[in-house]
């Protein structure tokens, strides 16, 4: 059942209530397949035509967002946003956790499509990271798909959807990220200023089961798991999915992509997850869960 | 006045080294480690290396998963003739002549051989010291016209010979022996006795008139001139947590 904040239009009021009217740009960045600009928050209005204005949000109940499909990590949730850029979201500066569950609305605010859980499947607290605001909104990416390939034969490597700004906790700063060059093969960790700090050979995904490109996500948690030979060197699972196929690995938990060690880690070889040399796994093992992954051809 | 301070101390001396009581004779039901009268229940994986029996009911339900090492006679004419002779043993055990009163929580005490009697309800919240003073046929009677309760980890400890098998615990209504408790020796009560979860005891716990409820118990038969050792009271591990379903990357 969604939930509907609910739009009033009001003949002859021109003022967009401050916030909602907001315009959030991001720099070569599509949200929801719409170009948007980066950064600057649009001066409220007054242009004097008849225009709408939005209901005062209303919080939906603790039932409500139980009843909304988790934004996990293998779920599909048309609501969501398409998110694609490979630069830097100005606002991504800080990694927060939820205080509670939290709903996720799409583009217009009104109507939650997802829920955000406050614990993750590791059982620890989730890491969100806002790439920007309005007002008492924060556009955050999300573990979760939006489509499937299969259905329209390619899909958004990843997703954003918005959350209200008093659900975060602010947690931790995010100074460092990571870029990864398919074509190079290379893995980048670079400083706030863009200046590189680390840098290593990895292994990519062929051409038949390639890694998303031109997009950004996160390191939404990390993990050992013997049952995929990983005893030493965490999984570094991203929020990011195989734009190409539902699951090229075969499995069912949605193509995940993530950043793991393998003791062959170069060329094209991977079924799109990013493999990494122990120094560079070791690097990246350090950098905090909510580090943003830049992916370039 | 040298006869009156010549007979003070042989009394204190009398007290210290009382007559060895006589031990009631279980007939049958010293072969048995549980014996109801109207039931007997088990919860979990107990153990007995006895016989376990109910009359004159006759359910006797979780075995198994309970483990019998002996027979099981559900309201037969062995278990009728074992509460029979546990009717006398009883009665013999709560007619021996007094050694000394006790009431309340018997924890800390070190007790010889004798007959210890309570007129209300008998407690032990920790440990009990049996101290055979290194003969391995001192007796110990427990005389209790009320109930016997036993908290979670109490121990009933025997030292310097005693036995499990010469310790019985005479109950004039119903016994509990708590949780993860260590205990030695038969308990003999009038209605019902419970052995919460996980409770280990070298001896018996026979009932005559009502139920004995077992929950992952373990029960050693108390023969004379055995081992005293008791498996340590273990609480049965929590269910397993289900294994934690991680994300499977793409690799």
């Amino acid at each position: 059942m969604p939930v509907k904040t609910g739009i009033l239009i009001t003949a002859g009021v021109a003022v967009f209530a401050l916030g909602v009217a907001t315009i959030v740009t991001l720099a070569n960045a599509t949200v929801g397949g719409e170009p948007v600009a980066v950064g600057d928050r649009a001066t409220p209005t007054h242009s004097g035509v008849p225009t709408a204005t939005v209901a005062p949000y209303v919080a939906p109940t603790a039932a409500q967002v139980a009843a909304l499909p988790a934004a996990k990590y293998d779920a599909v949730i048309p609501g969501l946003m398409a998110y694609a850029a490979v630069t830097t979201p100005e606002e991504a500066t800080t990694a927060y956790t939820l205080n509670f569950d939290t709903a996720i609305y799409g583009a217009d605010h009104s109507e939650a499509v997802a829920r955000f859980d406050a614990i993750n499947f590791l059982g620890e607290k989730s890491v969100v990271v806002p790439i920007a605001f309005s007002g008492s909104w924060a556009l955050v990416l999300t573990p979760a798909r939006q489509a499937l390939p299969s259905a329209t034969g390619s899909a958004p490597a990843q997703t954003v959807g918005w959350v209200r700004t008093e659900r975060l906790t602010e947690d931790h700063p995010l100074t460092q990220r990571i870029n990864v060059s398919v074509k190079d093969q290379t893995l980048t960790i670079v400083d706030a200023t863009g200046a590189k700090t680390a840098s290593f050979s990895v292994g990519v995904g062929t051409p038949s089961t390639p890694t998303p490109t031109a997009v950004t996500g996160y390191i939404q948690a990390r993990y050992l798991d013997p049952a995929q030979g990983q005893r030493t060197y965490p999984i570094q699972l991203s929020s990011l999915h195989s734009a190409t196929a539902d699951e090229p690995y075969g499995g069912s938990d949605g193509g995940l992509i993530g950043l793991h060690y393998f003791s062959a880690s170069n060329g094209a070889v991977s079924h799109g997850c990013i493999r990494l040399p122990h120094e560079a796994i070791t690097a990246v093992n350090r950098l905090p869960v909510g580090t943003l992954i830049s992916i370039t051809d | 006045m040298s006869i009156l301070l010549l007979v003070g101390p042989l009394s204190v001396q009398f007290a210290a080294h009382a007559a060895n009581p006589v031990a009631p004779n279980l007939g049958t039901a010293a072969t048995y480690s549980v014996l109801g009268g109207q039931t007997v229940t088990n919860t979990g994986a107990s153990t007995l290396s006895g016989d376990l029996g109910v009359n004159p009911g006759t359910a006797i339900t979780g075995f198994p998963p309970g483990i019998v090492g002996g027979a099981t006679h559900a309201g037969d004419a062995p278990a009728l003739q074992a509460q029979s002779d546990l009717t006398i043993a009883y009665d013999a055990a709560r007619l021996s002549p007094s050694t000394a009163n006790v009431s309340g929580d018997l924890v800390g005490r070190t007790l010889t051989a004798g007959v210890y009697t309570s007129a209300s309800d008998l407690q032990l919240s920790g440990t009990l010291t049996l101290d055979g003073q290194n003969d391995p046929d001192a007796v110990f009677i427990f005389q209790t016209t009320s109930a016997l309760t036993t908290a979670s980890a109490s121990n009933v400890n025997v030292i310097n010979g005693a036995q499990a098998c010469n310790v019985f615990w005479q109950v004039g209504s119903s016994a509990t022996l708590g949780t993860a408790s260590a205990f030695r020796g038969t308990i003999m009560a009038l209605t019902s006795i419970s052995v919460q979860t996980g409770a280990v005891i070298k001896g018996r716990t026979l009932a005559r008139n009502g139920q004995v409820s077992l929950d992952t118990n373990t029960f050693v038969t108390p023969n004379c001139g055995t081992s005293d050792v008791l498996p340590t009271p273990k609480l049965p591990e929590a269910p397993a947590t289900p294994a934690l379903r991680l994300p499977i990357v793409s690799g």
